[in-house]
């Protein structure tokens, strides 16, 4: 039985805050994501609003401090499978310990194994399917650890990658593992989804040129698969380029009736971007209501005014594509003093899907902490001391709770980390017996 | 074996060179194409290692991340490297993060030399990209003429003094100063008001949990009452400050007695029994955070016929009057109101050429970020106390973000009738016994709308409290709308560049109640972690005097910015003679004292004039092509 003060889930960007700080309190922190490399959805991303400062250079520093900080433990390809609350202010956990197939003592970082391996299978994970991946290697350039992971599922068992270690890294022979731990406290930075309905009238996912916001940031990402953006269907630059605002939220009908707080920025940020990455493409985004609302924010969209990135205020009917040249012509109402019912081509669409939590009503099957109507973790105290879940001793920080920025992520990060401190330090108690009524209504009825 | 003189020489110097030569490491960061789009690193990594004093010369996509940092950590170590150079980002990102990599690798961290190519280079020059190359070249050669020099130096340790201030009363200060409190480190709250609540005191219900504020700011100021390891300090302004991280010097001053009626609120929000320190005038603490809130746009006669007519409020102080209202419909000033007209962003989200400046003559372009949503509100308020009641709201966007979009959904439910007027055509408001308003909704393409309401109601932006002392005594820096800047918004977004000094709340920002005591929590979380350390370590860049030289004239003191520098006797038996000295843990290392000395007796450690010569000359070296 392993001890420790805190048990962090996820290792995003608000994961990571949390385990540093907590860490540089002097507490003894393990940190697990069920990828094979820390970094979450920050370590995806190109640049960041609204500075523009490339995502890497917050997250890989903050990845690295974690990961070597002596009093953070970090496991990868991990999850919960049991939890009890032993009602002393402690609790036992039983991690899942998925195999990696690769000793992760013997690894080097080496990459041969990747270089041997045959299998070219569609990178869902870090590439949001924009490119292939071998079956066997380091997941990106910065992941952490450094080391190769083998994925069970597209692998082929040809032994290459065995065969090109210089190692005898490669380990068919690992097997899921169950660690029992005893924490203080345990931290739930689970992250978010890109919503997964695409509507029928936007193509339902079927139209090669629509793609989400999130495909969009690979394609710019410095580490993005292409080295630039393209048509997904032909390779082509695209001379005019489209975004769907509100695409996967404001909407009951597909379960997201909240807004995202986040798409309206980096659609702005996007469009910046893609005027220096393809400065002869037109620029379109199409709004119901810009919500620049963070520090800076309004000066941003400003900017972005300046460059020349059109905003049109109206709501996307429908995308049309054409069978043979795969362009797309989008259906529009368009509002203002020549506005109506349009129709205008694009050569690319992005749709600014919005965000769903990863914590799901299963994960509360394991640790029942209460959901909210939006079903984001419920904060029983959220405005006054936010994080604070249903079970005292148990927290949630950034996006677990509800939509949040990176800059809100970072500082639910911390100010989480300051709550559990308090917690383990036999603060708290009492807070968890004021219970004020949940009054935040269900969107949508 | 009889050497030459000229062997001798040339032995010499062959030792010379095998044992000092110095072993300069060089890194060229890409930044993921930040650098590399415009500057040609991998020449400048070539052209850099011809230098005989470098080691090791390298690019790399990210020197920041793992792989990168580790790069360095393993070539000091093979290569035996004395001192190391990063080209990457500006120093403010990550001088820390490569500092810590040498210190780690066992190097002397002060031997690090960080240059920053990116917002000193590429995104200047993004268009001159072989130009963009010499400059990165020159300033690299400069960088290395100027570590060569760089003696090994040691952190200055200072005592910690473990206690902090807040500064306000209202929810981020008190919340800051509970967290603070609760991990048992004493806490000096000093609010200028004779209660406690701040903002909070002027709202209605918060959102989204409809928590009644009134009871939210007790519920809280109880909290603080009973806490005793929280000082309270009512009525009270910090006068003066001085001093650095470690040992800050705050002067209290009571106000003047206060016009506020106190009967309307809690006694125990104004009762300061339990603190004997009480009467205290100066403080001492290691760290303190700025908790000290909002102003309220106000706007200017005139501005949609305010004061003009009684009928044109503020959201405010529609809230206020809400909030003891009991009628059955609804009059205000002897009037029964039926419609009314709500404007947005009324003092926020300014432009230039359309919105008249506040009196500080700086337009307020940002987000109020709370008003969308706390307009739509009270829009529900009204139709929910008054159902009869018409309400048109006058938009540009509605910004009611996240978990807010409930109440845009509730008012369209309600029936309030929504005019998005165009960004750079404010509505009209005319005032004729009768408040007409015209304007243009976009909604209905452009059309041309007049109404007539009983009542308008303005909803006023935040914006940034006038600087107290604080602020100026200090230098804390504030950013282009006026509000307290972090030191940087991702790395470091509740921490202002002096050292110490951490932000919560609105003072940095627009924020809501919820947004504010996160921040509240995150900085207490922050300068807890180091108020419960014994010492710290700072910067030894820092001005140092040569007593011999120093004359006393004193201009040194005049210009520095920080305060950091002393006039005082310069020892026993030499009375009237009067020398500098510099309180390192306030001393930023900026050198404005060095420029103006006309003995050249104060220096900056570690970076003194002839350094600065060296690197001056190496940076004007013609590259060779």
């Amino acid at each position: 039985m392993y001890e420790y003060d805190a048990l962090i889930v996820g290792a995003g960007i608000s994961g990571i805050q949390s385990a540093i700080d907590l860490g540089d309190m002097g507490y003894k922190v393990l940190m697990i994501d069920k990828q094979s490399s820390i970094g979450g959805t920050m370590i995806q991303l190109s640049k960041v609003f609204p500075t523009l400062d490339c995502a890497s250079c917050i997250t890989t520093p903050k990845m690295s401090t974690a990961f070597h900080h002596d009093n953070i433990e970090v496991r990868t390809l991990c999850e919960v499978k049991h939890y009890k609350d032993l009602e002393d202010g402690r609790f036992e956990v039983i991690l899942k310990q998925n195999p990696r197939f690769v000793d992760m003592d013997k690894c080097t970082g080496c990459n041969d194994c990747a270089e041997a391996c045959p299998v070219a299978a569609i990178d869902l994970g870090y590439d949001e399917g924009m490119s292939y991946k071998k079956a066997v290697g380091v997941p990106f350039a910065t992941a952490l650890p450094q080391k190769a992971a083998l994925d069970i599922e597209s692998c082929i068992f040809c032994g290459k990658c065995a065969n090109a270690c210089p190692t005898q890294a490669i380990n068919f022979d690992h097997r899921e593992e169950e660690i029992p731990i005893n924490v203080g406290a345990i931290v739930i930075a689970t992250g978010f989804y890109e919503t997964p309905t695409i509507r029928e009238k936007y193509g339902g996912g079927k139209f090669k040129n629509v793609i989400t916001g999130k495909q969009m940031e690979r394609l710019l990402a410095p580490t993005g698969p292409a080295g630039g953006v393209f048509r997904p269907s032909d390779g082509k630059s695209p001379g005019s380029i489209a975004y769907v605002q509100c695409a996967g939220s404001r909407d009951a009908t597909i379960g997201v009736p909240y807004c995202s707080s986040i798409c309206c920025m980096f659609a702005i940020k996007q469009a910046m971007l893609l005027s220096a990455a393809v400065p002869l493409a037109e620029i379109t985004v199409y709004y119901m209501d810009i919500r620049a609302f963070g520090k800076g924010y309004e000066d941003f969209y400003e900017e972005a005014k300046a460059m020349g990135v059109e905003f049109v205020k109206g709501k996307v009917a429908q995308i049309h594509e054409d069978d043979e040249t795969k362009d797309l012509t989008v259906s529009v109402e368009v509002f203002g003093e020549d506005g109506g019912i349009q129709k205008v081509d694009h050569d690319l669409v992005v749709l600014s899907m919005g965000v769903v939590p990863q914590w799901t009503a299963d994960m509360s099957k394991i640790i029942p902490v209460q959901l909210g109507p939006d079903r984001f973790i419920r904060e029983i105290r959220f405005t006054e001391e936010p994080g604070l879940t249903s079970i005292p001793g148990v927290f949630a920080a950034g996006m677990a709770t509800g939509p949040k920025d990176i800059v809100d992520s970072i500082n639910s990060g911390s100010s989480v980390a300051g709550k559990v401190a308090l917690w383990l330090s036999g603060g708290l108690r009492e807070e968890y017996e004021v219970q004020y009524i949940p009054l935040i209504p269900t969107l949508g009825k | 074996m009889i050497m030459s003189d000229k062997e001798k020489k040339d032995k010499k110097k062959a030792d010379k060179t095998e044992e000092t030569q110095p072993r300069v490491g060089v890194y060229v960061c890409h930044c993921g194409g930040n650098i590399s789009d415009v500057v040609d690193t991998s020449k400048v990594s070539k052209i850099i290692g011809e230098d005989p004093n470098v080691a090791v010369s390298k690019d790399f996509i990210f020197m920041c991340s793992d792989p990168g940092q580790k790069m360095i950590a393993d070539d000091v170590k093979a290569n035996h490297l004395d001192h190391v150079i990063v080209a990457s980002c500006s120093p403010r990102l990550h001088e820390m993060t490569f500092q810590r990599v040498v210190s780690d690798a066992g190097l002397n961290p002060f031997q690090y030399q960080h240059v920053n190519i990116r917002e000193q280079v590429s995104w200047v020059h993004s268009h001159q990209h072989e130009e963009a190359t010499d400059k990165s070249i020159r300033l690299i050669r400069g960088a290395i003429a100027s570590v060569l020099d760089q003696p090994p130096l040691e952190p200055i340790k200072k005592k910690m003094i473990q206690s902090a201030a807040v500064i306000g009363g209202g929810v981020a200060g008190m919340t800051a100063a509970l967290d603070l409190a609760n991990r048992d480190i004493p806490v000096h709250l000093i609010e200028k008001g004779p209660v406690l609540g701040g903002n909070l005191l002027n709202l209605d219900k918060l959102y989204p949990m409809e928590i009644d504020a009134k009871s939210f700011a007790l519920n809280l100021a109880d909290k603080v009452l009973k806490n005793p390891a929280i000082y309270l300090h009512l009525d009270t302004v910090v006068d003066k400050t001085e001093g650095a991280i470690g040992d800050f010097m705050l002067q209290l001053k009571k106000t003047e007695e206060s016009t506020v009626n106190k009967e309307n609120f809690a006694v125990s929000l104004t009762e300061p029994e339990k603190n004997p320190d009480y009467d205290i005038s100066v403080l001492h603490v290691g760290s303190f955070i700025m908790a000290t809130g909002h102003d309220l746009y106000e706007p200017y006669e005139g501005e949609y016929g305010y004061k003009k007519s009684p009928f044109v409020v503020t959201l405010p102080d529609l809230i206020k009057y809400l909030n003891i209202y009991r009628g059955n419909t609804f009059v205000y000033k002897g009037k029964e109101i039926k419609t009314v007209a709500m404007i947005h962003c009324v003092g926020s989200r300014q432009i230039e050429g359309v919105h008249q400046p506040p009196p500080s003559g700086i337009l307020n372009t940002n987000c109020s970020r709370v008003c969308c949503t706390t307009t739509l509100q009270q829009a529900n308020r009204l139709k929910s106390l008054f159902p009869k009641i018409q309400i048109y709201d006058l938009y540009r966007d509605i910004r009611t973000y996240g978990e807010k979009e409930h109440y845009y959904e509730e008012a369209s439910k309600n029936n309030v009738i929504f005019i998005k007027y165009p960004d750079e055509e404010s509505p009209e408001v005319e005032i004729n016994g009768s408040l007409k308003i015209k304007t243009r909704d976009i909604i209905t393409y452009g059309l041309e709308v007049e109404m007539e309401v009983d009542m308008i109601v303005l909803a006023v932006g935040l914006i940034p409290r006038i600087k107290p002392h604080i602020i100026t005594d200090l230098s804390l820096p504030t950013g282009n709308n006026g509000f307290l800047q972090e030191a940087h918004v991702k790395l470091r977004p509740v921490e202002s560049s002096v050292q110490g000094v951490f932000l919560a709340g609105t003072a940095q920002g627009p924020k809501d109640v919820r947004e504010s005591t996160t921040t509240a929590s995150a900085a207490a979380a922050k300068a807890g972690a180091i108020l419960t350390k014994e010492s710290i370590n700072l910067s030894p860049f820092v001005a140092v005097v040569d007593t011999d030289k120093c004359q006393g004239h004193a201009l040194c003191v005049n210009e520095c910015e920080y305060n950091a520098i002393t006039i005082h006797d310069k020892g026993v038996g030499e009375s009237g003679v009067k020398i500098a000295s510099v309180d390192p843990s306030a001393c930023v290392g900026c050198g404005a004292c060095v420029a103006v000395c006309p003995e050249q007796a104060i220096q900056v450690q570690g970076y003194d004039i002839n350094k600065l010569e060296k690197e001056i000359s190496a940076i004007m070296l013609e590259v060779k092509q």
